[in-house]
């Protein structure tokens, strides 16, 4: 005779009562099948976005640009990267952002270039381009294969040359997507090669070759390594260290606000599927925990003999939790391959978005969080079970506990009081439908709120495009290094030529020194505040504001410092007054007469400012700096403000008035290892130099918002700043209107139009806002749908939820729909008995979830605008009304099962 | 005056290939006001009869008609009201809803029936039963002897023609037990009601006016019949 186990006892179980077990075998299956989809489908969206990156931006994890310091030795042996490829850059096409170059096999085959058209040159003499190069460097006509190519080219640090190349293949566009760069570039070379030439070509008269390298990387980037590579390469005067993200986005620094930001497309897509695993396992924990509750109260009185029979607690889990697991691991196989069915599915269905892979590694969280949902779910109504008295569980004296609550009614409707009191009496039987409801109300109201919330369409008053220029990124001291030239304005006259173009509008940033009479510490409220302008004092002060805590004296050594700097770069420029760096900006006439409402003093004359004669100066009469610790660095320009804060500092305009001269110098240098030797006085001496005189026109009170900028910014127009005679390069913005919505391949053609005028400037990265719309659209409706998709399944669960809580209920309790039923009760009375707990369920659920919406909504972390509550609310009442009915349409079916049979079998429990 | 006949009265149990006759061929009347007891071995039918007289259960053949009405015609609602209006079952494990207090159960019937409840004629109920104490208790709290008087007294909430009680006093000790039959015999002599009671118990069914004698799911005696 085989031993009794305790496998043996549940799988019997099992057998004998394959009907109770049909809910709990449910809620089991699908916990393993949406775990299992749920981080196949995470696996695949990340995978597939991968390779679609991969492709356009090649394999390579890492870059590390223009660094001869750092040997490939250096870098494999910081063994982070297997994988090293080489990308030679041997010089840029003049008067563009287009540069010229070969790989090594490596980083062939790390970038894997695409040829649209011909071939990869072969021997000396041959090139390939991309056709955005072609179009860059030759604005009249087009070349074909075969043809022979006369370019002018500036080697690297070398001089200008010109040499012929036989044209012999057409690339896809990846140069430009390579150049991604996001701040100020500290590289010598920061662009790959637009134009491929072969490894065998001879090395130009001047100049050097600079070596981008290319790495694989053997661990995942963490925020952590890339810290310690960027430190390394920091060490190096110019070299710069980038890694690809997954969204195929290249940073080089502010990683932790690229990868972790809510700006990120993955981080947002991984959150998402986070809070929809978390909220599905939750429904699965109730559901399962629902289910064993159930089974456990229709066998209370067997527990209770088992008890009573000497039986531990521990020995009861053991008993009814094996059940589970039995359970659990007949279903799991089933689910796990059902679900690689689907994603398979899907990835037949979508395969750019969807890579199917799979991973025997990935079952093991699978399995960690399938058996935590089956445990923590499990292990409640066990608990509750087992703890249980075995003359409490067989008399059910368990209720008398809470009796005293109860008071006797004279008259009463029986569905009323027998469904009042059996919440009263089991009030946690309903928990699990409660929060499911919540649930399911909540996604209802989110996703109400991002439908509503409108999808982002795009108009023709929005900003088409927007050629943008970071010349003037590096400055040193009071130079700024501006290479190359800006958009010239032939080529902005081009942009507005081209078709569907309604306007074109220029928007410059220069840095440029006002020459003042006198000391004022009024600049140092913008970002390029100079300590030398202060007393000692207020440089102590502010310093210790921003939380410097060296001593007194060190302070007052490099104040020491700072002073013998400023005065020696006076000294170099031959400069008396004082030298304070500010913005000049410059904005359309449109803007400027806008600003009418700003204007502290003076006036806005156009015609005087277009001649370059006056300009507009940003001068608050007063402003506050706030007390160290309260806010950070913060300026307040609001009275109202400065009175309700502690001010640690007031400052008074006690330079700019309207009517009064300024004088203007602009000091740039195009030599990009200018001052870098630490020799200030030779950088001062070398750079080129440009002054001015204009008048104040007016004075603006306050910042306005659209400009940007810092407080002493000079504001001009384009016509006004060609006028005054400075050099306009710079931060630039180049804005274009279109005149309406066009189609894709309009948008195509005007979109290489543009980036080819744009690449005539150097460091030009251009923006298209229709495709940012597109994609803005794309989230938003990927948004949509996943909270659609989230709401219909927690309806779907809630709405199962409920019905098999009451179910449950209408199972164990058939012995008293039998009492019921025999003193007369319908079945009408029979099911509003149990339909006031549906209703108590949805109207808990649809409270809590409006609770949870006024707190989370209002505050600062959604702060979603007031507007979008009513139709929040409309669709939480819609999805629990179409949950209501549906509930009710099962309830009945139910009801009418358990009716159907005799009020002697209801009793007998049969 | 014949309130209730049934002709031809079986019911069979199907377990797997065998059928198990639990009634069979039972034809029999009841006159109103009489108290009849139904008698019998275990296993011999007793229950199923009384089930199958007071529309708790359907028979497998044969019919039982209430006032020359067809009881078996009736679909569940008119059935439904009838037990509540004009049948009272007293069951042998009391069966009172055990959410509801003592009081509330009692007035089930009557609140089913959405009337207002008779409180002159509730309160000769409860004082003829001894509960007046245990109205506000839930039935947990009660002693088996308790919770069948209020088994009682719901039964006779409505004021049924017909009370039916299948052993109401098996799950009680002699003295309870006799002070349940004798309160049985009071209260439906009292108000009219023929009583039909199903015992095992010899000395229960001698006060009854006639006694119906089961085994094997046949009538083998009845003293109300004359041969």
């Amino acid at each position: 005779m085989k031993a009794l186990t305790v496998n043996r006892m549940a799988a019997a179980r099992l057998r004998a009562n394959k009907k109770g077990y049909i809910s709990l075998i449910i809620g089991i299956f699908l916990s393993v099948f949406l775990v299992t989809t749920l981080v196949l489908c995470i696996q695949g969206v990340i995978l597939a976005q991968m390779e679609q990156n991969n492709k356009r931006l090649g394999f390579e994890d890492a870059f590390l640009l223009d660094t001869p310091e750092l040997s490939d030795r250096d870098l494999a042996e910081m063994g982070y990267f297997d994988t090293i490829g080489h990308v030679y850059v041997t010089a840029g096409i003049k008067d563009t952002d287009i540069y010229l170059g070969y790989y090594n096999d490596t980083g062939a085959a790390l970038l894997s270039r695409q040829v649209l058209e011909g071939r990869l040159p072969e021997k000396a003499g041959e090139i390939a381009m991309e056709r955005s190069a072609m179009l860059a460097i030759r604005e009249e006509g087009q070349w074909q294969l075969g043809d022979e190519v006369t370019l002018k080219v500036i080697p690297v640090d070398g001089v200008e040359e010109e040499r012929t190349f036989t044209l012999v293949g057409f690339l896809a566009e990846q140069s430009s997507l390579l150049t991604n760069l996001n701040s100020s570039s500290r590289a010598f070379v920061t662009g790959f090669p637009a134009i491929l030439v072969s490894s065998a070509e001879p090395d130009f008269l001047s100049g050097r070759v600079a070596l981008h390298r290319l790495m694989t990387l053997t661990v995942p980037i963490t925020e952590e390594l890339f810290k310690t590579f960027y430190n390394r390469i920091e060490d190096h005067t110019f070299g710069r260290f980038l890694v690809k993200t997954i969204e195929g986005k290249l940073i080089d620094s502010y990683y932790s606000e690229y990868v972790y930001g809510l700006g990120s497309d993955t981080f947002v897509i991984v959150l998402m599927a986070g809070l929809l695993i978390l909220s599905l396992l939750l429904s699965c924990c109730v559901g399962i925990a629902g289910s064993m509750e159930g089974i456990l109260s229709k066998r209370s009185e067997e527990i209770g003999i088992l008890r009573a029979l000497g039986a531990t607690r521990r020995q009861i889990r053991r008993m009814f939790g094996r059940e589970s697991w039995l359970l659990a691991l007949t279903a799991a196989p089933l689910s796990i391959a059902l679900s690689c069915l689907f994603v398979w599915g899907l990835e037949l269905w979508m395969p750019e978005n969807m890579v199917f892979r799979f991973n025997p590694l990935l079952i093991v969280p699978v399995v960690i969080l399938s058996a935590a949902v089956i445990l923590i779910s499990g292990s409640i109504p066990l608990r509750r079970a087992s703890r249980q008295m075995p003359m409490s569980v067989i008399r059910d004296t368990g209720l008398l506990r809470k009796s005293k609550h109860i008071r006797s009614r004279k008259q009463f409707r029986v569905p009323g009081l027998i469904s009042k009191r059996l919440i009263r009496l089991y009030p946690t039987r309903l928990l699990g439908a409660v929060i499911l409801s919540a649930l399911m109300c909540f996604c209802a109201a989110l996703f109400a709120i991002v439908l509503y919330g409108g999808v982002y369409t795009f108009t023709p008053s929005q900003e088409a495009y927007a050629i943008m220029m970071q010349g003037n990124g590096s400055a040193r001291g009071y130079v700024s290094y501006l290479p190359g030239q800006p958009l010239s304005d032939q080529s902005l006259n081009q942009l507005r030529g081209l078709p569907h173009v309604r306007k074109v509008n220029v928007n410059r940033q220069l840095r440029v020194c006002l020459l003042l009479e006198g000391k004022t510490s009024y600049f140092n409220a913008g970002h390029y505040f100079n300590d030398a302008l202060m007393t000692l004092e207020e440089y102590t002060e502010r310093h210790r504001s921003l939380g410097d805590t060296a001593d007194l004296e060190t302070l007052r050594q490099r104040y020491a410092g700072e002073l013998a700097s400023y005065d020696a770069a006076r000294n170099a420029l031959g400069i008396s007054q004082e030298l304070v760096m500010t913005e000049l900006q410059t904005v359309t006439p449109e803007k400027l007469e806008q600003l009418e409402t700003s204007l502290g003093s003076g006036k806005i004359d156009i015609d005087a400012i277009n001649a370059g004669k006056e300009v507009l100066v940003v001068a608050p009469q007063i402003w506050w700096l706030p007390e160290p610790g309260t806010q950070g660095f913060r300026l307040i320009d609001d009275p109202s403000e400065a009175e309700m804060e502690k001010t640690a500092m007031t400052v008074v305009n006690d330079w700019a008035f309207a009517g009064q001269e300024l004088p203007i110098v602009q000091l740039y240098t195009d030599d990009a290892q200018a001052g870098t030797t630490g020799d200030e006085k030779s950088l001062y001496e070398s750079c080129t130099r440009r002054d001015t005189v204009v008048t104040i026109g007016g004075v603006l009170d306050s910042r306005p918002d659209s400009l940007g900028g810092m407080w002493g910014a000079v504001l001009t127009t384009e016509e006004g700043l060609r006028n005054m005679g400075l050099f306009r390069n710079g931060w630039d913005v180049t804005t274009i209107y279109l005149d309406r919505i066009v189609d894709e391949e309009t948008e195509e053609a005007l979109t290489q139009s543009v980036t080819a005028i744009a690449r005539r400037a150097e460091g030009s990265r251009v923006y298209n806002y229709m495709e940012s719309a597109r994609e803005n659209a794309r989230t938003q409706l990927q948004l949509m749908l996943l909270m659609g998709a989230i709401a219909i399944v927690f309806f779907a669960v809630a709405a199962g939820m409920i019905v098999s809580t009451v179910t449950r209920q209408l199972q164990a309790d058939g012995k008293r729909i039998g009492m019921l039923r025999a003193v007369g009760a319908e079945e009408k009375t029979i099911l509003r008995c149990y339909s006031g707990q549906v209703f108590l369920s949805l109207g808990l659920g649809m409270v809590l979830s409006i609770l949870v919406m006024a707190v989370l909504f209002t505050s600062s972390i959604m702060n979603v605008p007031a507007r979008y509550y009513p139709s929040g609310i409309a669709t939480i009442l819609v999805f629990s009304l179409a949950c209501l009915g549906l509930c009710l349409l099962l309830l009945r079916r139910r009801v009418r099962q358990v009716t159907d049979q005799s009020i002697i079998d209801n009793i007998r429990e049969l | 005056m014949e309130i209730m006949h049934c002709e031809n009265l079986s019911k069979i149990y199907q377990t797997g290939e065998a059928a198990v006759f639990a009634l069979d061929d039972v034809t029999l009347s009841l006159t109103a006001g009489s108290f009849t007891a139904i008698t019998g071995p275990s296993g011999s039918g007793k229950s199923t009869l009384l089930h199958l007289l007071s529309g708790l259960d359907k028979p497998t053949k044969g019919t039982v008609y209430y006032r020359e009405n067809d009881l078996y015609k009736y679909n569940d609602n008119q059935l439904s009201v009838l037990r509540r209006r004009r049948f009272g079952f007293v069951f042998q494990s009391y069966n009172l809803v055990k959410e509801l207090t003592g009081y509330e159960n009692i007035l089930l019937p009557v609140m089913l029936d959405s009337r207002k409840p008779d409180e002159e004629y509730l309160n000769r109920i409860i004082d003829l039963l001894g509960i007046r104490d245990r109205m506000s208790h839930l039935p947990g709290a009660m002693s088996g002897g308790q919770q069948q008087r209020f088994c009682i007294a719901r039964a006779l909430a409505n004021k049924p023609a017909l009370l039916f009680a299948d052993e109401p006093t098996g799950n009680l000790d002699g003295k309870a037990g006799r002070e349940v039959l004798t309160l049985l015999r009071t209260v439906s002599h009292e108000l009219g009601i023929t009583l039909v009671l199903v015992t095992h118990d010899l000395h229960v069914a001698e006060q009854a006016d006639r006694v119906i004698q089961l085994s094997d799911g046949k009538i083998v005696a009845d003293s109300g019949v004359t041969e």
